[in-house]
């Protein structure tokens, strides 16, 4: 077979425009050295042969083939790596958001640097033992109980502000923030099939892509995959679904190729219910009271964490072993209250809070105690009645038996129960602060070690991420010699040809 | 393994961080002189320390209560040695000398130094204590006793203290003997724990209750006669103004007197005991008040040697983690190219 003359000429241009693209893509690395999610890209090179074999007759030529062909531009990622990342960076959501929750509450309730409602009980103790021993007044016993319902006003006011605006951030921002992330992610979907199909890579936005799926996973435990589509018989590309694996095994699709689904949330009775519409808008519920019980079918991820922050209270709604969240110290900071006014209410012998003995009373006329509504009855603090010193009607001026007896049981055990019987703690109402301070402080102190632990195994997953994805300047170094080399060597091909011919042509 | 750049920066920052953390702990516990700044660092100790603090603040209560009933006990006792000097006078030296052949002047004499006795006693057991009727059991906001003109009567919060009939002549309630033992209990950290009728086991507080009739007797005794000295007194003074003077009536009365005064010594002697009994506790108090601030020192304080130590290290390891920092960008393959 013989020669084309010019054919060598094709094999140059071909090497230079190769080699040019190269340079190019190293120009492109380089470039996106910094930027956040950026997977490096590598130029595809074959060379080509376009020589068949001859059906008519034999030869003895060589078969040389014709040059280098950019068949296109690749990804170098590991997906494998991005699942470990995933379902890591979904851990770490969950205990990130209880550890900034039980940090609010920490500022609320922990006294080791402030001492207040256990100063104002010690200063009780004192006035109290003052007016048994006939050197107090009732009027100083009485301010000091009116420091520490001060104090457990401001308490519990902070700790609505608290739930007030976990509630409102969840309902509104946190929402918006997930369903703008599926909304992005189905535009991206749509524009990188249209680009592929056209036969576009569309690596930059599957970058984005990548990016906002990891964003997706902190809130949610999330499972990635990629279906191929069909657009002509052994032509496909691949598209995204994304779906939620709830904790009792149901699965969920959020995405699918260009359909996502959307999340809405509301709150009744200081229960944050979650619901989800798929992809087939079907509606799921996620979180919320199911048959009576409070329930969080997600596994991980910051809706889980922020969730059992609002819903859960341990003990008190029906499950000892539930995470301790806002509620349960809602609920025990207001069963110590409610245990300690009619305490102390009826040792004075009222019976309830508007008994005209009554010492507390309750801002909203209700019978029950708590620490919100708790106040001194106004027979009280205009002095219209004092603390009984004594019980019995023919009793001497100096009978101080009910002052002993209020300072007794002050200091005994009380059994604190939930509602259905369940044991909070057995000790007096001094120690049973101190328990909750210390329940909440050995929580925190789990939590953030999860959480290092967490965070320390995600950043190992996204170094090797890194290691895998990441742009090397040292490589891309070398790559820009080496292509400039190549570019070098095809120009000289490309001269060296032409004077080859240059000589053919001169001979004719 | 690669190692990128944007690798090599992400590991410097969080390792930089950390160490910042480190810093700014061992900064804290520097600045605050505390073991730990919450309670999520150390719960344990945090409960420790809270129970420890509550003890010495009750500590410190009890120890001032204790140093207030002891002057109390001290103005009791002062008010019963004027009895005692008193009725000494009467039982061992006047009262001897009016027996010893007096004639009906002298005998008037005594017994009007008798009447005016009389009227001394009943100014002691009607002393006050800032606001407080020191001998007046449990009722000390109200004048206990009271001596009728004639010296003849001495009521007890108006009850007849010979008779135990109130003023209408009726059997008084709750009675003498009711009155008498009564008590006034404070806690001073016995462990205040009543019974199951309500009433405090009298183990486990302090009775600060005195009443002047355990003190000076009352009602009469199986002859008849009275117990009260200052009863006893009118009728001494009222066999010595008869006349001519009764001095077998008034040897008898005498008798009973000095039975009386012996009583009268007695509980002298028993406020003696209470108060050592105080001095005692106060002493105890005082001693807890040092082991519980050593305690609390030891959980709650940190070590300053340690914790300077500590955050001089961590600014080392911080200095040095900034050197590193410079030498991170480190020049790459692209700065050797021509």
């Amino acid at each position: 077979m013989l020669r084309a003359t010019f054919s060598g000429f094709t094999t140059a241009q071909l090497a230079m425009a190769a080699s040019q693209r190269a340079l190019d893509i190293t120009g492109q690395n380089l470039a996106n050295v910094n930027t956040d999610g950026y997977t490096r890209q590598r130029l595809d090179l074959i060379s080509f042969n376009s020589n068949n074999g001859d059906y008519y007759v034999t030869n003895s030529s060589a078969r040389i083939g014709n040059g280098v062909i950019a068949k296109g531009v690749s990804q170098l990622r590991d997906p494998f790596l991005d699942i470990q990342y995933r379902r890591q960076i979904s851990n770490v959501g969950a205990y990130d958001s209880k550890d900034s929750v039980l940090s609010d509450l920490a500022a609320i309730f922990d006294e080791t640097n402030k001492g207040s409602i256990q100063t104002a009980f010690q200063d009780i103790d004192k006035q109290l033992l003052a007016l048994s021993s006939g050197d107090g007044a009732d009027n100083m016993v009485r301010s000091s109980m009116e420091i520490l319902l001060n104090l457990i006003h401001g308490n519990s006011t902070e700790l609505s502000s608290v739930r007030e605006h976990m509630t409102t951030d969840f309902e509104d921002t946190t929402q918006k923030t997930v369903n703008g992330i599926l909304n992005d992610i189905k535009e991206l979907n749509k524009s990188i099939k249209v680009s592929q199909i056209l036969g576009n890579p569309a690596l930059e936005q599957m970058d984005q892509r990548n990016s906002k799926l990891d964003e997706l996973a902190t809130y949610l435990p999330i499972d990635v995959s990629y279906k191929d589509f069909d657009i002509s018989k052994g032509n496909s590309v691949s598209v995204l679904q994304v779906s939620i694996t709830t904790s009792d095994g149901s699965r969920i699709s959020l995405i699918d190729d260009d359909k996502i689904g959307e999340f809405t949330a509301s709150t009744t009775n200081n229960v944050t219910q979650l619901n989800v519409k798929d992809t087939e808008n079907a509606s799921h519920q996620l979180a919320g009271v199911e048959n009576g019980a409070v329930v969080n079918h997600l596994g991980s991820g910051t809706y889980k964490g922020t969730l059992d922050m609002l819903n859960s209270a341990g003990a008190f709604n029906g499950n000892i072993s539930s995470e301790k969240g806002l509620g349960y110290y809602e609920e025990s900071f207001d069963m110590m209250v409610s245990k300690f006014a009619t305490l102390l209410n009826t040792l004075n012998g009222a019976d309830s809070p508007d008994h005209p003995d009554a010492l507390f009373s309750t801002l909203d006329g209700s019978t029950d105690f708590t620490a919100a509504n708790i106040k001194i009855s106004d027979a009280w603090k205009n002095g219209t009645i004092e603390i009984k010193k004594s019980m019995d009607p023919n009793a001497t001026s100096d009978d101080k038996s009910n002052i002993n007896k209020i300072q007794e049981a002050l200091k005994a055990s009380q059994d604190f129960e939930t509602a259905d019987g369940s044991k909070i703690y057995k000790g007096d109402f001094y120690n049973f602060y101190v328990n909750m301070q210390a329940v909440l402080g050995i929580d925190q102190q789990s939590t953030s070690t999860v959480l290092k632990n967490s965070i320390s195994v995600v950043n190992q997953t996204t170094k090797s991420r890194l290691s895998v994805s990441g742009v090397n300047m040292d490589e891309e170094g070398v790559n820009l010699m080496h292509y400039q080399q190549s570019y070098t060597a095809a120009c000289r091909l490309m001269t060296s040809l032409n004077e080859v011919l240059e000589n053919l042509l001169n001979v004719i | 393994m690669r190692i990128t750049t944007s690798m090599m920066i992400s590991n410097y920052q969080s390792n930089l961080n950390a160490s910042v953390n480190n810093l700014n702990n061992a900064q804290m516990h520097v600045l605050s002189q505390r073991n730990f700044n919450s309670v999520s660092e150390n719960p344990a100790a945090a409960i420790r320390a809270a129970s420890l603090e509550r003890s010495y603040a009750k500590n410190e209560d009890y120890i001032s209560l204790v140093k207030d009933l002891h002057s109390r006990v001290d103005s009791q006792e002062s008010s019963i040695k004027e009895l005692v000097t008193y009725a000494e006078q009467i039982a061992k030296d006047e009262g001897l000398k009016a027996l010893n052949g007096t004639n009906t002047a002298q005998a008037k004499v005594y017994a009007e130094s008798f009447r005016g006795l009389q009227q001394s006693m009943v100014r002691s057991l009607n002393m006050k204590f800032g606001d407080n009727y020191v001998m007046a059991g449990s009722d000390c906001a109200n004048l206990p006793f009271q001596l009728s003109e004639d010296g003849k009567t001495l009521t007890f919060r108006g009850i007849d203290v010979s008779t135990g009939l109130d003023k209408d002549g009726n059997p008084a309630n709750p009675s003498l003997e009711k009155m008498a033992k009564e008590t006034m209990y404070v806690d001073l950290g016995f462990g205040l724990t009543s019974d199951a009728s309500g009433a405090i086991l009298p183990s486990s507080a302090f009775d600060i209750a005195l009443s002047g009739l355990n003190v000076v007797g009352f009602g009469k005794d199986a002859n008849g006669m009275d117990n009260n000295l200052i009863v006893l007194a009118g009728q001494l003074a009222e066999s010595l103004e008869s006349d001519p003077p009764d001095l077998t009536k008034m040897e008898s009365i005498l008798g009973q007197f000095n039975k009386g005064f012996d009583t009268l010594v007695n509980a002298e002697t028993n406020l003696g005991v209470k108060s050592n009994f105080l001095d005692n506790t106060q002493n105890r108090l005082e001693d807890t008040a040092i082991t519980l601030a050593t305690q609390i020192d030891a959980i709650v304080n940190a070590d300053m040697p340690t914790a300077i130590t500590n955050y001089s290290y961590a600014q080392y390891a911080y200095n040095a983690a900034l050197r590193v920092g410079v030498n991170i960008l480190s020049p790459s393959f692209i700065d050797f190219m021509k």
